[in-house]
């Protein structure tokens, strides 16, 4: 895990986790997740595959909001609000 | 000779934190670092995953290979320091070579400790704090059926761990009554040896080791009580003691560790240390001590790399924390774990299989520990760290749906909003 210098977003690399859970230990707001099946890091990653992170683009009363580092604020408003079905392994 | 701006002793996390921070601040001045191991630097505590076969060298390394042209570092690997000159500002290495300096890190970490025992020059006895540890043991295992680990904390464990995945028989001899007991309390440290017992490992307490026996090879150990066991090989894990001779012998100031200011310099100007070696604040005690974790090492290798480079920082300090989940079982603990007197108040929470323990002194989380569920350790953590007052949310610090709402608003809203 690691602090991305240029956009601030942090990083997680989950080739190199081995699940040691410092980084439970240390999040001052408590959110990140152990995946206890994968023994990996289940943390929030804005998802980088998309343009705005499914939660924002599905958020049905724009109550979350992506605020950009230009001071932009991206609402789910004229976002594509289809709800991919989450996969479980 | 060899001159140098900046000379780092030590190729580890706070060696490395140093480098990093040097490099923020000045992109050209010269920088070294030496250390006796052989390798680029690599995460210290994997060394268990390595010998477990679960992980390779090329996995556990801390930093691309590429880091030290990358930064523009000349790292010269597999030497020792011999001797340090800090008036005259230089370093003298074991295959001869001078090193002149201009700004001094010492990062040298800790070394194991190996008490006075007969038989302990055998074959087969090893210690576990290294890469070449890792290795020589994995060497080893290719005939060893049995294995007898000295010591039940963190390194006694992970060695254990890595060693019962390898399908060694492994029996734990630990001094006092339970094992983990300087980072964990007593409900914690049954869970832990209730795991370990289950997976198979054999767990002997109130009892040290007297004698390695064998002819020039490890055969067995016999213990205080006279009691024997066999063995192929023994692993000492009793816990490490920071590597202070160099300093010492340089007429730098040391206690347990080298003794360092808030902005990680020790008593010789120009020279700094940190990490395991180091007796660095800690804010729990609110006072110096040997904290040995990696993340206290990086931090303050940070610290001091930003003050050489004649930029402005102060330790944050850490407290001694740990983070484990061998044998399958999650575990969090950090600062204080067992109350000293009845000024502390302590709250449980033992439910589900799950174990959970906050320490408060005068509203102010001083330790904790967290068995199972350790999710919102981190949140605890942050309060303990932050030095926040609790008094009126202390009650729910345990509770299943405890989360920064619990927090008054001021407060949460203010955590969230720290921009980066």
């Amino acid at each position: 895990m690691s602090k991305n210098a240029a956009n601030g977003e942090v990083e997680y690399a989950a080739s190199k986790c081995v699940g040691c859970w410092t980084c439970v230990m240390v999040c001052p707001n408590g959110v990140l997740a152990r995946d206890v099946s994968s023994h990996l890091i289940a943390m929030c990653d804005l998802c980088p595959e998309r343009d705005v992170p499914a939660c924002v683009a599905n958020c049905p009363n724009e109550a979350l909001v992506l605020l950009t580092d230009d001071g932009e604020v991206i609402t789910s408003e004229h976002q594509d609000i289809s709800i991919e079905t989450p996969v479980i392994d | 000779m060899i001159k140098t701006k900046y000379l780092i002793i030590g190729n580890s996390a706070g060696g490395i934190g140093a480098a990093e921070a040097i490099r923020a601040h000045d992109s050209a001045g010269s920088l070294t670092i030496v250390s006796d191991e052989p390798y680029p630097v690599y995460g210290r505590a994997l060394i268990s995953k390595y010998l477990a076969s679960e992980r390779t060298f090329e996995d556990i390394l801390y930093r691309d290979r590429g880091f030290y042209e990358q930064y523009g570092v000349n790292a010269l690997l597999g030497k020792n320091v011999e001797n340090l000159d800090t008036s005259a500002r230089t370093a003298k290495l074991d295959n001869g070579q001078e090193i002149a300096w201009e700004k001094l890190l010492l990062a040298l970490g800790g070394t194991p400790i190996v008490p006075p025992m007969k038989g302990a020059d055998k074959k087969g006895v090893f210690t576990f704090t290294k890469l070449d540890d890792a290795k020589a043991l994995d060497k080893y295992l290719y005939n060893a059926g049995k294995a007898v680990v000295i010591g039940g904390g963190l390194i006694g464990i992970s060695v254990s761990e890595a060693l019962h995945k390898r399908g060694i028989d492994v029996t734990i001899v630990e001094m006092k009554d339970r094992i983990l007991n300087v980072m964990l309390d007593e409900p914690a440290s049954w869970m832990a040896q209730e795991t370990l017992k289950e997976a198979g490992v054999r767990i002997i307490t109130n009892n040290v080791v007297d004698e390695i026996g064998g002819d020039e090879s490890v055969k067995q150990v016999t213990l205080k009580d006279e009691q024997a066991i066999s063995c192929d090989l023994v692993v000492v894990a009793i816990g490490v003691v920071p590597r202070t001779q160099l300093a010492s012998t340089a007429g730098i100031k040391v206690n347990r560790g080298i003794l360092v200011d808030r902005q990680m310099q020790t008593s010789a100007s120009d020279v700094y240390s940190c990490g395991d070696v180091s007796e660095a604040y800690d804010f729990v005690y609110d006072s110096c001590r040997p904290v040995p974790i990696w993340p206290g090492a990086y931090i303050g290798g940070r610290t001091a790399g930003i003050n050489m480079a004649g930029g402005e920082s102060e330790y944050p300090g850490v407290t001694a924390m740990n983070s484990l989940n061998y044998f399958g079982l999650d575990i969090v603990s950090a600062g204080i774990v067992v109350e000293p007197d009845d000024s502390y108040e302590m709250f449980t929470d033992q439910s589900n299989g799950n174990y959970k323990k906050v320490i408060i002194k005068n509203n102010h989380i001083k330790g904790m520990v967290f068995v199972g569920d350790i999710d919102k350790s981190g949140i605890i953590f942050g309060l303990m760290k932050d030095v926040v007052d609790v008094s009126v949310f202390k009650e729910k610090l345990l509770a299943d749906d405890f989360g920064l709402i619990h927090l008054p608003e001021a407060m949460w809203r203010q955590r969230l909003d720290c921009r980066i």
